[in-house]
């Protein structure tokens, strides 16, 4: 313990006092009225702006509330705290700002709430900056196409739908069909295959317990130390869930601006949506369709708007966004799944059906689309992946018609074949994201036709025997495939006769 | 059904009419206020009533203090809130409440000046010197 010295005692307490006797002035002051709810009403204060913060004071210290309605008479402001330390007739005054955080590479491995204090029992975190939630997207000049891979390590996601550097892609389904999963996938291979992309998980009134599980999966994986975890529980009030997406933008947008690469995964948007309805419903905005209030979908078009791919001369950074979208009996043409599908680059439909089918990551490959990835796709599996959808959509077709009989011509039967083996293929398992080269040899394998011989029901046995041929013979060659170029004639010789091998191994 | 009339453009009204000299406005007030069921606002109403008086050129403020207030004192107070609001007049409401220990506080319909010692007590409370 540091000796108490009486002199600097006395010195600090005169510098206190001479800060305090700055403040000379009239200060704007207004009054509670009213409050319940998480809602203050506050007469006075007539300057205030929108998403300004007032301070409230109470018996318990100063509650932060963040001014949304205001009216003629009144402002309605959403606190941040207890509503049951804010009295009525208690003291307001304006902060002077917007709500802010903290931002920066200290909140890399942190699990943190929406206003940046952190959960996780580490120590306070002090940044150098702050960047403001609530913050105007970028403009169009400012802006360049999505042109670089985000690889997932998931192969039907980067071989039929890759996604993008800047790119918005929503994950949509049902409750338990795999959602969180695929982001979580998306995050380790940001790891594994070492792209340096910072991931922020934004965790929207999730149950803490599923939060700490999360955590100790990414620590188990080596992820969290390029991962922040913005964090809300169903137990924190409307306000914090509503901010979360906003304040986790604004921590992604430190590195997007400093000309890194970051990862914005949003789950899920639906309790946001809600989450929003209430506070709405309770500063008494008249509700619409659903009983959502007008601008829910300026509430999403605004956050997704901030992810981007930026010019070169801002530095060339990207904000990546995975909005989750969980639907009821699979109906996407709700009035929220909708908004977002509007919004966003596409969308991954993940189809209860083929998850109870073992068909996991259980992708539609009929309803999901990437409408700017094509063009950030790998070279390597771009020349393998072609018309892979086509030919899992025909497939999935053509089952359901062969259900009803075994009259087949040779070659309906060859494609439903093919189609078997691609849907094996694409199996694979959670915590298991492939490289680039894993999924170019493997979708290969299948495509090419050289596992033709191999039973269907052995295809995962084959493409894990491939691999570890392929790793294990010939791995400075499989480095270089891993860098995403298209492969030379050689190197796909070299492939092939590994396959070969492989399959002859496997043949009934 | 009558349409309920805003507070701010009923308080503006009767600000005119008490400048104007005309104290009935109060009691038509009140009477309004009991009719509509709306007694509960009162306060809020004469914040509005002030706030529309200060943009009238006229202040009106609560001043408080933990002992009485020397006239010099009142005085400056006044001068205070003309230079502060650039008004033409100005009106105190004194009185005395020991719990601020020392200094005063001044209260107009938006603002408030606090220079009690009782404050400051508090800042450096909630500072954790």
């Amino acid at each position: 313990m540091t000796k108490l010295s009486v002199t600097e005692l006395s010195r600090d307490l005169r510098d206190a006092i001479v800060q305090l006797e700055t403040t000379e002035g009239l200060e704007k002051v207004g009054i509670v009225t009213r409050v319940g709810d998480g809602v203050a009403w506050v007469h006075g204060l007539q300057s205030a702006g929108y998403s300004e913060v007032l301070t409230i004071e109470s018996d318990a210290g100063d509650v932060e509330a963040f001014a949304l309605n205001l009216n003629e008479d009144e402002i309605g402001a959403v606190l941040l705290g207890n509503d049951s330390e804010v009295k009525a007739g208690a003291r307001v005054t304006l902060k002077g700002e917007t709500l802010s955080v903290p931002v920066g590479p200290e909140l890399l491995g942190r699990v943190v709430d929406p206003l940046g204090r952190p959960l996780d029992g580490g120590p306070a975190i002090k940044t150098k900056q702050r960047g403001v939630v609530e913050r105007e997207a970028i403009g169009v000049m400012g802006r360049k196409s999505v042109h670089e891979p985000l690889m997932t390590g998931i192969v039907s996601i980067d071989a039929m739908f890759p996604i993008g550097r800047g790119q918005r892609e929503l994950i949509i389904g049902d409750r338990q069909t795999g959602k969180t999963a695929i982001a979580i996938d998306t995050m380790i291979n940001q790891a594994k295959q070492k792209t340096s992309v910072v991931n922020v998980y934004v965790a929207i009134g999730q149950k803490l317990s599923k939060i700490a599980r999360l955590v100790d999966r990414l620590k188990e994986e080596g992820v969290m130390d390029q991962t922040i975890i913005v964090a809300t529980s169903p137990s924190d009030s409307a306000s914090l869930l509503y901010l979360a997406p906003y304040a986790g933008t604004a921590m992604g947008e430190y590195f997007r601006d400093n000309g890194e690469h970051a990862l914005m995964i949003y789950d899920d948007l639906t309790k946001h949506a809600v989450a929003y309805r209430q506070m709405s419903l309770l500063l008494r905005r008249p509700p619409g369709r659903e009983a959502f209030p007008g601008d829910v979908f300026y509430l999403h078009s605004r956050l997704l708007e901030r992810s981007a791919k930026l010019s070169d001369d801002l530095g060339a950074g990207s904000l990546t966004a995975l909005p989750i979208i969980e639907t009821q009996a699979g109906d996407i043409s709700a009035y929220i799944p909708t908004n977002v599908i509007s919004i966003t680059d596409g969308q991954i439909f993940l189809e209860t059906d083929l998850f109870y089918q073992g068909i996991r990551p259980a992708i539609s490959a009929g309803l999901s689309v990437s409408r700017v990835g094509g063009a950030a796709q790998t070279k390597a599996v771009k020349s393998v992946g072609g018309n892979l959808k086509l030919g899992l959509s025909q497939f999935r077709e053509l089952a359901s018609f062969a259900q009803f009989g075994s009259d087949l011509d040779d070659a309906t039967k060859s494609q439903i074949d093919r189609g078997r083996r691609l849907t094996e293929l694409l199996k694979q398992l959670q915590y298991q994201p492939m490289g680039v080269w894993e999924q170019f040899v493997s979708i290969h394998a299948v495509t090419s036709g050289l596992f033709d011989v191999v039973d269907p029901d052995r295809i995962k046995e084959a493409q894990a025997a491939l691999i570890a041929k392929l790793w294990g013979d010939h791995k400075a060659e499989m480095r270089e495939l891993n860098k995403g170029d298209k492969p030379s004639d050689e190197l796909v010789e070299l492939i092939d006769s590994a396959t070969k091998s492989v399959a002859k191994g496997f043949e009934d | 059904m009558a349409q309920r009339i805003s507070r701010r453009l009923m308080a503006e009204y009767v600000a005119g009419r008490l400048l104007d000299g005309d104290s009935n406005v109060i009691t038509q007030l009140a009477a309004y206020l009991v009719e509509s069921r709306r007694t509960k606002e009162l306060d809020t109403y004469v914040y509005d009533v002030e706030t529309a008086l200060l943009a009238k050129g006229l202040v009106v403020a609560d001043v408080v203090s933990a002992r009485d207030l020397t006239k010099a004192t009142q005085d400056a107070i006044t001068v205070f809130l003309q230079d502060s609001y650039k008004a033409d007049r100005v009106e105190l409401r004194p009185s005395v409440d020991s719990e601020l220990i020392g200094g005063v506080r001044v209260r107009t319909a938006d603002a408030e000046y606090d220079a009690s010692l009782r404050r400051q007590l508090n800042k450096l409370q909630k500072m954790k010197v």
